[in-house]
């Protein structure tokens, strides 16, 4: 049954236990075309295991996963990828011997293909969208901090997804690095990807999502749209409440 | 049935010496993340002094534990502080090609000083046997294989019972955490090496009893060192025993049913199938 | 990338072949000479073909060893049944991948020391079983036959072309799809996968192609040794002598392997035939040397050195690069 608001993807009570602890605990969590979905909670809440199991680096216990229709579950990441899903990394993992060109080369050429483009065209694309293209020969090991975060979105985008999931694009940038980050995400949203988009910096996520997806200890404990889940009791207690208590770690960004 | 049971019992009592002589190299492994290529010159090594001690002062094979085993930590100790430190922090092949090299020339050394012919030691007991019931037992195989039952109750002894070993353990677990309670993880790893090499080396000091020598010989033990490692489980004592155990009847089996000169396909064959069922790098 | 035959390859194609039509007279004259050239075509091919894995996707095999006694003993029991050798080739390098991408197939979802460890097995196996297989003459080996000898000449053409093909199959990889997955995957592997990399077939593809390279070169070898045993063809020795070769002369580039097999081949038969007894320790020694000092081979070295030459000759004022 096709959802007419152009649901993309559709995840059903994800369950991932390691031993005895159970990381990910029956999880639901949809985004549709064109759609920012913020995925918030504290550290260990179980954000990454859960981008982990959509993008196919991990097996989910229980649950289903759809991706435009079609059942993922259990697919290799390579397959999840040709048909639509793509994932940046919390810390990036760039090809440090490749040259910017190179390292976006691989998402174009291996990806899902960008019908009647060639890998190359598109990746001068999106080595321009990020902000890049004069680095283009550089060798990746060359780029700092904020540069290797926008190249694995470049690499990530090269890959024609139809669904993006981006883990802390915006975390350890200063101000107008996350600003261009927020907007880079804005115009790859406004092009009709679904987004789900995992971030501690709190006013990047807040300005770009249209729902808000909390979890804590696994399971989601609100979701909505983002200023009606922030005065969520629960949320204010379990998310909240303990960012405060960890808040000499600092990195809540606010 | 009489034969069947002669060759696993005598299957069994090889594979504790497996056990034994693999467990240096699941111990570095664990405690450095280093696969110790040299593994193989540290065991030919031991069968070598152990031989020489024998052949010129008639030094039984057994007191010359107490020369090799020291012998090995020193040896191993040496290694790591002057070859294995500098490659720390590269990518663990680097250090396997390193130790290859340390391989390559020990066993030239021993062609220098030993030649290329085949030495074994004959001791007053080498050819006795013991007859249990129908089964016949070599005394060389039960000997070796309680001493290397010792070895390794002495060795969880001190994993579990000792404050170095606490310290190795921790160190295995996680480096930067024990480097910041106060471990002095170089010299951990220093040590873990020796022992892992004093191991290999009073191993070949076991193994000189029934196998002859040349310097060669490394090759061979080292892929079943590795078989037995990957099997048992790096650094888990019983899985070691166990995984040594099942491949010394494996290789007797083979020996006896099959055909001689198959012996050693089995444990290789094995061995790849472990690597490969085990996934033992898959990414956390 | 975008083109990978450019008219750099023709230009640099052309040259190494004019060079070695050149060189022929020389190479050819006496059978000291000859020899030399063969084992010389013999490295360059090996080296290239191992380096197609251990190098681009940094998996290194101490296996090859398996691939080249496949195809040596193809080559001479087709030959033996008739067939003359030089038509025997394609079987030699089919039978190799085959046997390549069946042990890769598993393997090669290992990485880095237990992928390392994995080939020790698989070849020392193959090599006890090799000795066992009476029909092709168990650990005697096999002898061959003079009669269809392709000649000097023949057999100098012969593994000229094999080592240009096989340099330039390293080249052509190194720019291409096959290529940029390898390094992709290299680098890191999860990533790779989520870019889209099959990182398993990827690597089984280099690998068979690998093993076709490396086939050809042990029906090299039988047509110019006339007899291959075990213990040679299927030996460890043969195996480590690649992952030197490339080490020498620098993992991962198109020049190094061929840097490395004239440096190794210089070693083993200049400076080690009159240290014979102490060949292993100096191998052993290089080794160490090459991991601890310089890992990335020789090969950036020479370049660096004639880039700098370049630049004195030019312009003696040079200033910093831009």
């Amino acid at each position: 049954m096709k959802s007419e608001l152009g649901e993309l993807l559709d995840a059903r009570g994800l369950v991932r236990r390691f031993g005895g602890l159970t990381a990910v605990d029956r999880v639901d969590l949809h985004v549709s075309e064109g759609e920012v979905l913020g995925l918030i909670g504290p550290n260990g809440a179980g954000k990454t295991t859960l981008f982990n199991l959509l993008a196919g680096q991990l097996r989910s216990d229980e649950g289903t996963i759809r991706l435009l229709e079609r059942d993922i579950h259990g697919l290799p990441p390579h397959r999840i990828c040709h048909l639509g899903l793509a994932r940046t990394f919390q810390v990036p993992r760039p090809f440090l011997s490749l040259s910017v060109f190179e390292a976006v080369l691989v998402g174009a050429r291996f990806g899902r293909a960008t019908p009647s483009r060639s890998p190359a065209s598109v990746t001068r694309q999106c080595l321009a969208r990020t902000g890049l293209s004069s680095r283009r020969d550089d060798p990746v090991r060359s780029l700092n901090l904020a540069e290797r975060k926008r190249l694995d979105l470049a690499r990530a985008i090269a890959s024609n997804p139809r669904v993006l999931l981006v883990d802390e694009a915006a975390a350890g940038l200063n101000p107008a690095e996350v600003r261009e980050t927020v907007d880079l995400l804005r115009d790859i949203r406004e092009a009709g990807v679904g987004i789900v988009y995992v971030e501690h910096v709190m006013e990047a996520v807040l300005d770009l999502s249209d729902r808000v997806q909390v979890l804590n200890y696994g399971g989601t404990i609100a979701v909505g749209p983002p200023d009606e889940v922030m005065r969520d009791p629960r949320v204010v207690e379990a998310y909240l409440g303990r960012a405060a208590e960890s808040a000499d770690g600092g990195g809540t960004g606010r | 049935m009489t034969d069947f049971l002669s060759v696993l019992v005598s299957g069994v009592l090889v594979g504790t010496v497996y056990a034994y002589m693999a467990y240096g190299l699941g111990l570095i492994y664990g405690v450095l993340r280093v696969v110790n290529l040299a593994h193989g010159a540290f065991l030919t090594l031991g069968v070598y002094v152990t031989w020489w001690l024998h052949f010129t002062f008639g030094i039984d094979p057994l007191v010359s534990l107490l020369v090799t085993a020291p012998l090995g930590f020193g040896l191993g100790a040496a290694v790591e502080r002057t070859l294995v430190f500098r490659l720390r922090d590269s990518p663990p092949v680097t250090t396997l090609l390193l130790l290859f090299g340390v391989w390559l020339i020990v066993r030239n050394v021993l062609y220098l000083v030993f030649g290329g012919t085949d030495r074994s030691l004959l001791t007053s007991y080498s050819l006795e046997s013991l007859a249990l019931g129908p089964v016949t037992l070599s005394i060389p195989r039960i000997v070796v294989s309680a001493f290397s039952l010792l070895g390794f109750v002495a060795l969880a002894f001190v994993l579990k019972r000792t404050w170095a070993g606490l310290a190795l353990r921790a160190v295995a677990q996680d480096r930067g955490a024990a480097a910041l309670s106060g471990i002095p993880v170089d010299r951990v790893w220093a040590t873990a090496f020796g022992i892992g090499s004093a191991l290999a080396m009073s191993a070949g000091t076991l193994m000189s009893l029934f196998y002859s020598v040349t310097p060669e010989f490394g090759a061979r033990f080292l892929l079943k060192s590795f078989c037995v490692v990957v099997l048992g489980g790096l650094t888990n004592i019983g899985g070691i025993l166990v995984a040594g155990i099942g491949l010394g009847v494996a290789e007797d089996l083979t020996a006896f049913y099959i055909h001689t000169g198959f012996r050693d396909v089995v444990s290789f064959l094995v061995l790849v199938a472990a690597l490969v069922m085990r996934r033992v790098d898959a990414e956390g | 990338m975008q083109r990978p035959v450019s008219r750099r390859h023709l230009v640099w194609t052309g040259a190494a072949v004019v060079a070695l039509a050149a060189a022929a007279p020389l190479l050819t004259a006496n059978p000291y000479a000859a020899r030399l050239a063969q084992l010389l075509f013999l490295n360059v091919v090996l080296a290239s073909a191992w380096n197609l894995v251990g190098g681009f996707a940094g998996q290194i095999s101490f296996g090859n060893a398996s691939l080249f006694g496949v195809g040596a003993y193809a080559t001479s029991l087709l030959w033996l049944a008739g067939i003359p050798p030089v038509l025997t080739m394609p079987a030699a390098a089919l039978a190799a991948a085959l046997y390549g991408a069946a042990w890769g197939w598993p393997c090669l979802r290992l990485r880095g020391p237990y992928f390392a460890i994995a080939t020790i097995g698989v070849a020392e196996a193959t090599r006890i079983v090799a000795n066992h297989i009476e029909a092709a003459g168990g650990a005697s080996g096999l002898t061959l036959p003079l009669e269809q000898d392709i000649g000097t000449v023949g057999l100098y053409a012969l593994g000229a072309v094999l080592a240009v093909v096989a340099v330039l199959t390293c080249d052509l990889v190194r720019r291409s799809r096959l290529g940029l997955g390898l390094v992709a995957l290299r680098e890191d592997a999860r990533a790779a996968a989520a870019s889209g990399v099959n990182v398993a077939r990827e690597q089984v593809k280099a690998f068979a192609l690998a093993a076709a390279l490396t086939g050809l070169g042990g029906a090299y070898y039988a047509q110019f040794t006339l007899y291959v045993v075990p213990e040679k063809v299927f030996g460890f020795d043969l195996s480590i002598s690649l992952v030197l070769m490339v080490l020498v002369g620098g993992i991962g580039t198109v020049s190094g392997p061929v840097l490395g097999a004239v440096i190794y081949l210089i070693l083993e038969q200049f400076v080690l035939a009159s240290l014979a007894d102490i060949h292993l320790a100096a191998f052993g020694a290089l080794l160490i040397f090459i991991v601890l000092m310089e890992p990335r081979g020789l090969a950036p070295r020479l370049v660096q050195a004639i880039s700098l030459i370049r630049r004195r000759f030019r312009r003696p004022e040079a200033g910093g690069p831009a």
